[in-house]
């Protein structure tokens, strides 16, 4: 994986960012592939951005297709899953608040030293294939560097049914769109 | 209501739930143990003491907390 990531362009960073920033956004613990997608449309760029927004795929449509996870995200409390295991999340905070006052819980820190392990927000099995198979689209059109044109190959070539299903949406095609793609990456 | 329904539903036999539970515990236990050892060192505890009562050593607890101490009153 690290090799790959020494390829991609700034902009192809800016895409996972995007994905990133938006798995975050809706609760989510892990990034999967609509949110690559919708990092790819969302990129003010001509190789995937351009093509995507060309064929009527944009960024608002594919984010209608996410729902909203509603647990909190992973290293937050789940007052859910401990009632599950019988404890009572809302009689500690309760019992907590007497002692320190008022939202004493909320503000309390958690004091361990953060590893990178606990910080990064992981890639679906999916994604991850996604971004292999850019590398592979890179080498076989041999270049260099990944850019969010192959990004968007890696999502494409996967035959997955989100992606295909939230590219029809927007009334186009996963051939047409890669052929838009690949289109502008060969001018390039 | 219905999030007491999803614990029922879901039951603590599934693994997501409970993995999620060992981690909500982990993030609570560290909470309280900030919330305590501010405590107990602004009534005058030693770190020994504090670091008898949580049963580590008395150098793990002031490196974890020794820095924090003190600062919090003026900050959020």
């Amino acid at each position: 994986m690290h090799e790959m990531f020494e390829r991609f362009t700034e902009s192809s960073r800016a895409v996972l960012v995007e994905a990133q920033d938006l798995a975050q956004e809706l609760g989510s613990s892990s990034i999967n592939v609509l949110h690559i997608l919708y990092g790819c449309a969302e990129g003010r760029e001509d190789t995937a951005g351009k093509p995507l927004r060309d064929c009527g795929v944009t960024a608002a449509t594919i984010r209608q297709q996410l729902p909203r996870v509603d647990e909190p995200p992973a290293g937050e409390i789940d007052p859910v899953a401990l009632r599950a295991i019988g404890i009572d999340f809302e009689g500690v905070r309760a019992t907590v608040e007497e002692t320190f006052g008022p939202g004493a819980l909320e503000r309390a820190p958690d004091r361990r030293v953060p590893t990178k392990s606990m910080r990064r927000v992981p890639f679906t099995p999916e994604a991850k294939r996604s971004l292999e198979q850019a590398l592979r689209v890179t080498l076989e059109l041999h270049q260099r560097t990944i850019v969010p044109g192959h990004l968007l190959l890696g999502l494409l070539r996967l035959s997955d049914e989100q992606v295909s299903r939230a590219i029809e949406q927007s009334g186009t095609t996963v051939v047409a769109v890669s052929a838009a793609v690949l289109a502008g990456l060969s001018n390039g | 209501m219905t999030s007491m329904n999803l614990a029922a539903d879901a039951g603590s036999d599934d693994p997501a739930v409970g993995l999620r539970a060992v981690a909500s515990l982990r993030r609570l236990a560290e909470q309280l143990e900030s919330l305590q050892v501010d405590r107990a060192r602004d009534l005058g505890w030693s770190w020994s003491q504090i670091a008898a009562e949580l049963g580590v050593s008395k150098q793990a607890v002031h490196q974890k907390h020794g820095s924090h101490v003190g600062f919090r009153k003026d900050g959020a």
